[in-house]
């Protein structure tokens, strides 16, 4: 315990220093203002932009933030050689994984919540009722992040590529808000071969329109707190398959 | 003797994955009808792209800075491009109430447009989504009742409509030109100044600023004829 507390405090350390993770940082807070000045565009919808557009904001920093980072954090260890400063201690090496996700999710979530008090800054002052709502559709976020993390780190182990393994997840990324498409058109085609194909995608893929819960907020049905529960059943079980595979992938690589 | 704890392991992970998977799926339904039921206009690259980094609404709140972009052009817009736009913005956002009651004002009240039945289509597909709004069916019950030219019953769901805290400045912006065609000066007059006072749309605001000028000016014409006579 104390050896995974240790590697993911190294860690979160690690990623507050690293450049890109400021820089995002940065962007990101510009990102918000720019939010404003668009919603000044349309006044009577004003909240509703900002609202919207914010989240959106926080979301796209985040998820290159994780990408970037989850690829990187084993890749760049191996390369440099750094990494068997680490495996040369009694460190089991699931623990080494375990470690090294928890604190860049930390470092990613840290950077999120940073990036929703500027956004809560903004919204309160424009008269925005403060919601629940609002906690509930951050969460969502993070365990898409969650999910989007342990995606990133299995494929990075798997291909060994950095531009490979960013460009898989974010295709993935973007297949997993087409999954509800997907089974649309394989319910049309009738074909048992499509559907069967996209049974197979939808089972693989991760099911990422089902954490836009920031989408849902003003439907006239919204999800209740089971539907949350659930979904935070299948972050973990869809993050700790990825971590399992990260972990048998590291065990079996010759450094 | 490792192998079958690991294959154990990662079979109940994907047990409770799938099972958190289907009871996710039965728990609720996406409230967003398929892509193919998106408008194509100009902009579709714009609204896929946007929508398949899994930003749907914010799809629909850029969409609608568009459509207000659209109306404030120069050169003046047809029926067919507001209904698009309308259209462009609410299937991406089937619960934008007020995208509706904007695009359907406008072909069912504004003189130069006067396409009730685009209107009256609009809305419709607006109830389907969103049978609790109240605003959608009082707009559709003015549109229905100016079509059969039954202006007392349109005047009483176009007052319910403008003086309801989050009404569209396009309907008190139609009320206001109504009465000011009937000569009820005060009364046009209640409804710009209601679109001053909620946060409009500059051109709306400009458009409401005008009308006070009119009203002010014919009022001040009435008293001087009144004066002489």
């Amino acid at each position: 315990m104390s050896a995974l507390a240790a590697l993911a405090s190294y860690t979160i350390k690690h990623h507050l220093r690293h450049r890109v993770y400021l820089i995002l940082l940065i962007f990101g807070v510009l990102m918000l203002g720019g939010v404003i000045v668009l919603s000044a565009l349309a006044p009577d919808q004003r909240l509703r932009i900002l609202f919207d557009l914010g989240l959106a904001g926080i979301e796209v920093i985040a998820l290159v933030a994780t990408v970037f980072l989850m690829v990187n954090l084993i890749l760049e260890e191996m390369e440099s050689r750094t990494i068997y400063l680490i495996l040369t201690h009694p460190v089991p090496r699931h623990t080494y994984i375990l470690g090294r996700f928890a604190g860049t999710m930390c470092a990613v979530l840290a950077g999120m919540a940073l990036m929703a008090l500027l956004h809560l800054a903004l919204l309160l002052p424009s008269g925005w009722d403060a919601s629940w709502a609002y906690g509930a559709a951050w969460t969502a976020i993070a365990l898409k992040m969650v999910v989007v993390g342990g995606l990133a780190l299995v494929l990075s182990l798997f291909s060994s590529s950095a531009n490979t393994a960013m460009v898989l997840t974010v295709f993935l990324w973007i297949l997993g808000h087409f999954t509800s498409e997907m089974s649309f058109l394989a319910m049309k085609s009738q074909n048992m071969l499509i559907q069967g194909a996209v049974w197979l995608t939808r089972s693989i893929v991760p099911d990422m329109s089902y954490f836009n819960y920031r989408d849902f907020v003003g439907a006239a049905i919204v999800p209740g707190a089971a539907w949350f529960g659930w979904l935070a059943v299948y972050a973990a079980a869809y993050t700790a398959v990825c971590l399992y595979l990260s972990s048998l992938l590291v065990s079996h690589k010759e450094f | 003797m490792a192998r079958t704890p690991r294959a154990v392991v990662l079979a109940f992970l994907l047990l409770v994955l799938g099972g958190a998977h289907a009871a996710m799926r039965r728990a609720y339904s996406l409230p967003f009808p398929p892509l193919e039921t998106l408008v194509a206009t100009g902009r579709s690259l714009q609204d896929v792209g946007i929508t398949a980094g899994g930003f749907r609404r914010a799809a629909a709140d850029l969409a609608w800075v568009q459509f207000l972009q659209y109306l404030a052009a120069p050169g003046g817009w047809s029926a067919e491009g507001v209904r698009d736009q309308t259209l462009r913005v609410t299937r991406l956002d089937p619960r934008f109430k007020e995208a509706y009651i904007y695009g359907a004002g406008i072909l069912g009240f504004f003189r130069n447009m006067d396409h009730p039945h685009m209107a009256i289509a609009i809305l419709r597909e607006g109830i389907q989504h969103n049978p609790h709004e109240w605003q959608l069916h009082a707009t559709l019950a003015a549109i229905v009742y100016r079509v059969e030219e039954k202006p007392e019953k349109m005047l009483r769901e176009l007052e319910r409509l403008a003086h309801a805290p989050d009404a569209p400045p396009v309907i008190r912006g139609i009320l206001g030109n109504t009465y000011l065609s009937m000569g009820e000066l005060e009364k046009s007059m209640v409804m710009w100044e209601l679109i001053l006072e909620s946060p409009a749309p500059e051109g709306e605001r400009e458009r409401a600023k005008g009308k006070i000028r009119e009203i002010r000016l014919r009022k001040a014409k009435e008293r001087r004829s009144a004066g002489r006579s």
